[in-house]
């Protein structure tokens, strides 16, 4: 199946840090949002974090695990990990030109 | 929640689950609130992960405003997702049902506004020619003519004539020839006036309003006839049905949702007898709320402009509210989405048809009556008619929208079962 995390609308951003909050190892709901708040300040809120699973898990990019107690931890899918890298390398992309852009044509304090 | 997913107890009103989150019964209270947003196939599969990350959520002091909005705002996604008003994760005849239903109600919205233009432009046919009359006639008697015929006809040399004519007795005699032949030539100095011609000219130009109020009025007893002789039939195909199945159907009761639908009938019925006794009122007299006040002290000389509008809005209600639910009970084979579909595009093609003449109707009224429009004093509570016009046109193009929309959408998703 292909997939791509633009196909996920408005959960797209969502999708990007669960995904990458998941590459290094399980996590259930909670210490995703705590994860996803260390890493890169996005304090997800509840609904949208359980609307990007539920979209995720649709399109097999995450998977459930058992459940320990009430908590339920998701992993990524090796397809997850390939859509993750395809879709990072893509934004790496957008950030390099526009970084080399603005070093070229602006000063930035 | 069993006690021993929810950990030990801590006092009498407090408790921990099993990380050691302090469980207040507020913050249970107000998750099992916040829950209530999602449909129950949701919470079903995520509600008691949700719950845990609610609770840690809200244990920690981040449960202000902001995540009682995201929470509602995901639970009516997953709602309106579930039941198959969005999004593709609905079975594809839960989906077909879902565009069906936004249709019939999109439908039953359109025809509220028409109702609503219906209802307030009553006497708007000779509103343009009123108008002009009313603003040539004013212009006429400020002008030189205008003043030079007045002193003419009461000139001393005019009342002398006419007292002749009267006295002489016989409409043959030389002073009623001659009041005549004065009387003419007045007419005349005024009629060949620059303010003479230019009253007759206005007065030939005045083309009367057309549109969908003249369709829709010329249709109105045809088009009711025919809308009571087919609801008729439902009704009873859906209660022989329902009698057939013992007013059930997999558990889920029939009985409701039709009494709704028989309710709406008869209410659409008195609407349709009150609005033929409203169209016999003259335009000017008392209007919904004076009439609203006339029938509270017992005079019901005036009962259709009250009537009229209150059973017309019970029967959309009732409809609204019968006929999802009975949609939502029974399952119809695929070939009758198909010609539901198919039916809907027909509907929308209609719905365009009435809004672009609409459209053209209200253009002329701007044109040939802007003051009808802008008035004080036929809207309700002595407001102008415009925003009402605005409103319902508005109301008429995003309904029209909506069954565009879902009508092609029932139908893609027919073609694919």
């Amino acid at each position: 199946m292909e997939a791509s995390l633009g196909e996920l609308g408005h959960y797209a951003g969502p999708a990007t840090l669960i995904l990458s909050s998941l590459a290094d190892g399980p996590k259930h709901g909670y210490a995703l949002m705590q994860d996803i708040e260390a890493f890169s300040g996005v304090q997800l809120q509840p609904g949208t974090l359980y609307g990007a699973i539920q979209r995720l898990e649709q399109q097999g990019l995450i998977e459930p695990l058992a459940q320990v107690g009430r908590r339920r931890p998701y992993r990524m899918t090796a397809h997850g990990a390939v859509v993750l890298q395809d879709h990072l390398k893509a934004q790496q992309q957008v950030s390099e030109v526009g970084l080399h852009r603005l070093s070229i044509g602006w000063t930035v304090a | 929640m069993s006690s021993n997913d929810e950990g030990s107890n801590i006092g009498t009103h407090f408790r921990t689950d099993e990380d050691g989150t302090v469980l207040n019964p507020r913050i249970m209270a107000r998750v099992a609130r916040l829950l209530r947003w999602y449909p129950r196939d949701w919470r079903e599969r995520y509600g008691e992960e949700f719950e845990a990350v609610l609770m840690s959520s809200l244990s920690d002091g981040k449960g202000g405003l902001r995540l009682s909005f995201d929470v509602a705002r995901e639970g009516v996604a997953a709602r309106l997702e579930s039941a198959g008003f969005v999004g593709r994760t609905a079975p594809a005849l839960e989906r077909a049902r879902a565009s069906v239903m936004t249709v019939f109600v999109a439908i039953l919205g359109f025809l509220t506004s028409v109702a609503v233009l219906l209802f307030y432009s009553k006497g708007w046919q000779r509103t343009p020619v009123l108008e002009a009359d009313h603003k040539a006639v004013g212009v006429l008697s400020r002008s030189k003519a205008a003043h030079a015929y007045s002193q003419m006809m009461s000139s001393p040399l005019h009342r002398r004539i006419q007292l002749a004519a009267t006295r002489s007795g016989n409409g043959n005699s030389p002073a009623w020839k001659a009041l005549y032949r004065f009387q003419t030539k007045a007419m005349t100095d005024l009629n060949n006036s620059v303010a003479g011609r230019v009253f007759h000219q206005v007065m030939s130009g005045v083309h009367p309003a057309s549109g969908a109020p003249v369709v829709l009025s010329d249709i109105a007893y045809f088009v009711t006839g025919v809308a009571i002789i087919c609801i008729a039939f439902a009704l009873i195909h859906l209660v022989s049905t329902a009698v057939r199945v013992q007013w059930r159907i997999d558990r889920k009761p029939l009985l409701v949702p039709i009494c709704f639908l028989c309710a709406s009938a008869v209410f659409f019925i008195l609407a349709a007898i009150a609005y033929r006794a409203f169209q016999q009122i003259p335009p000017g007299e008392p209007a919904a709320w004076t009439s609203f006040r006339l029938l509270l002290e017992g005079n019901f000389r005036f009962w259709s402009p009250v009537v009229f509008p209150l059973c017309a809005a019970v029967s959309i209600v009732f409809a609204i509210i019968g006929a999802p639910k009975l949609l939502r009970r029974v399952d119809y084979a695929p070939r009758l989405y198909r010609v539901e579909g198919f039916l809907a595009v027909s509907a929308a093609a209609c719905l365009s048809i009435v809004l672009l003449s609409t459209i053209a109707w209200v253009a002329t009224l701007t044109v040939q009556a802007p003051d009808f429009l802008t008035s004080k004093d036929g809207g309700p509570f002595g407001t102008s008619f415009l925003p009402i016009f605005l409103v319902a046109i508005v109301v008429m193009i995003g309904t029209s929208a909506i069954v565009v929309s879902r009508s092609a959408r029932c139908i893609r998703i027919i073609r694919a079962v």
